[in-house]
C-alpha cells in the first residue's frame, strides 16, 4: 500500500515512481536476428514469467533464461521496469540451479557469483522501493551483468552444441 | 526546503531542556598543550572511520535529540532522532542512509504530522520508507555528521583558535573550522576525565539555514550499516 500524501506539492517521499529506463536484467538489447525473437513492438504489460530454476537439467535452465529474456523484450517499458526485480530474482534462482548442476567447481563458483550478484541487486531494488535510478542500484546491476557475462561465456559452447540453445542474447554488450 | 523543514522539524513545542554540554566561551586564549591536542584530534579523525555522534539539533523551536552511528568509509549512518510530537509527547524515528539512499522508519504520528493520511501512515508503521534519491539526500543532510567529520579531515582546512570554553570535560580548546561565515565550531577537550560520563573526542557546533546542531563525537570500532531488509520496507502495491 502506498502512503498517500494530502499535499500534492510534496512528492518526494515513498519511492514508487519509475523515471529512468532500466537495463534488462539479462541484456535484451542484442540484435534481433541472433535468435528467435518475438516480432513487432513491445506491447505486453505485466507477465507471468517462466521460472528457469524449475528445469531439471542445465539445458532446461538455459532455455528458461532465454525464454525469460524473450518475455521481457515483449513488454512495454513501464511493465518491464515494474517487473525488473522479479526478473532479477528469477535469474538469481536460475543461476543457483545451474550452480547445483555444474560439473566443475569453477563453473559452480561462477554461477554462485551470478546468483549472489543478482540476488543482491534484487534485494536492493526491493529495499529502495523499486527505484531503478540510483547509482548504487546501477552499480549492483552492472556487477550482476558482469558476473553473468563471464558465466555465459563459459557455458556458451555447451549451450549451443549440447542444448541447441543460443544464449547470445543473454550476454550484454558483446 | 519546505519539505525538509517540515519533515525535520516536527512539532514546534519550544525548548524544554537546557542544551546538553553547551560549551561557553570563557577565555580568549587556548590553554597549554593546545597544539598537541589539536594534532592528536586531527590524527584521530584521519585514522578513524566509525563514530557515535550524540547531541541535539534545533530546528526552529523544536529540539531533537540524536544518537547517530556513523561509518565514514561508506558514507553511511543510522540515526535515532527523538522529536516533539503534537500534544507535548515525543517520539523517535530511525533514519538510515547508505549507498546514496535514505530510509525512515517512524511511528504513524510522524507521517501524519508531515501531511500523510492516517491510513497511509498506519501502513508504514514499523516499516522503513524509502525516499527518492534527491529528496532523501536533502532530508538526511542535517544528520549527516559523517560528511562534516570527513570535511574536518581536509588537510588544507583552516582551524582558527577561538579561545577556551567551559565544556563537558571542564575546559575545551575552541576552533572555528573553515573560513565561511557559518563555519562550525570544534571544541577539543583539554582533559580525558569526564567523571562518570564517557569523554567525547570532540564536540561540534554548527548553524546552517535555521538548523543548529551541538553534538559530541565518540570514536568507535563497531559500526555496521546496511540497507534494510526488503521485508521491512514499505512496498508499492
Amino acid at each position: 500500500m502506498r502512503i498517500v500524501k494530502r499535499a500534492s506539492a510534496v512528492a518526494a517521499c515513498i519511492a514508487i515512481s519509475v523515471s529512468v529506463v532500466a537495463c534488462s536484467a539479462s541484456g535484451s538489447d542484442g540484435e534481433a536476428a541472433r535468435s528467435p525473437q518475438p516480432t513487432g513492438e513491445a506491447t505486453a504489460g505485466n507477465l507471468d514469467y517462466v521460472r528457469p530454476a524449475v528445469a531439471k537439467d542445465t539445458c532446461g535452465v538455459l532455455g528458461g533464461l532465454v525464454e525469460l529474456n524473450e518475455q521481457a523484450s515483449t513488454q512495454d517499458m513501464e511493465a518491464s521496469v515494474s517487473q525488473l526485480g522479479e526478473r532479477l530474482q528469477l535469474v538469481a534462482e536460475g543461476a543457483g540451479k545451474l550452480e547445483e548442476l555444474a560439473e566443475s567447481e569453477e563453473e559452480a563458483s561462477q554461477w554462485s557469483r551470478v546468483d549472489a550478484r543478482y540476488s543482491e541487486a534484487a534485494d536492493f531494488l526491493a529495499a529502495s522501493g523499486g527505484q531503478v535510478s540510483g547509482d548504487a542500484f546501477v552499480a549492483l546491476l552492472g556487477d550482476a551483468v558482469a558476473a553473468s557475462n563471464e558465466a555465459y561465456a563459459g557455458i556458451e559452447p555447451y549451450a549451443q552444441e549440447v542444448c541447441n540453445v543460443s544464449i547470445e542474447d543473454l550476454v550484454a554488450e558483446r | 526546503m519546505l519539505l525538509l523543514t517540515a519533515l525535520l522539524g516536527g512539532c514546534a513545542s519550544g525548548h524544554d531542556q537546557e542544551p546538553a554540554a553547551t560549551p561557553s566561551a570563557s577565555s580568549s586564549v587556548l590553554g597549554e598543550g593546545a597544539s598537541e591536542r589539536l594534532l592528536r584530534t586531527r590524527a584521530m579523525l584521519a585514522d578513524q572511520s566509525d563514530f557515535v555522534v550524540e547531541g541535539t539539533i534545533d530546528v526552529g523551536n523544536a529540539r531533537q535529540e540524536l544518537n547517530v552511528q556513523v561509518d565514514t568509509d561508506t558514507a553511511s549512518f543510522e540515526a535515532d532522532v527523538a522529536m516533539p510530537a503534537p500534544g507535548g509527547d515525543r517520539f523517535t524515528i530511525t533514519m538510515l542512509r547508505t549507498r546514496g539512499m535514505t530510509w525512515v522508519k517512524a511511528p504513524p504520528e510522524y507521517w501524519v504530522m508531515n501531511g500523510y493520511t492516517e491510513a497511509g501512515a498506519e501502513s508504514a508503521a514499523g516499516r522503513y520508507v524509502a525516499f527518492e534519491v534527491a529528496a532523501g539526500e536533502r532530508l538526511a543532510e542535517p544528520y549527516n555528521f559523517g560528511r562534516l567529520i570527513s570535511r574536518l579531515r581536509t588537510p588544507s582546512l583552516r582551524y582558527s583558535p577561538d579561545g577556551s570554553s567551559e565544556c563537558l570535560t571542564g575546559t575545551c580548546d575552541t576552533y572555528r573550522v573553515g573560513r565561511s561565515d557559518d563555519a562550525p565550531l570544534m571544541y577539543v577537550p583539554t582533559s580525558d576525565e569526564c567523571g562518570e560520563e564517557k569523554c567525547p573526542a570532540l564536540i561540534l557546533e554548527s548553524r546552517t539555514e535555521g538548523i543548529s546542531a551541538l553534538v559530541r563525537v565518540y570514536p568507535t570500532d563497531d559500526v555496521q550499516i546496511d540497507y534494510p531488509d526488503p521485508e521491512q520496507v514499505l512496498q508499492a502495491r
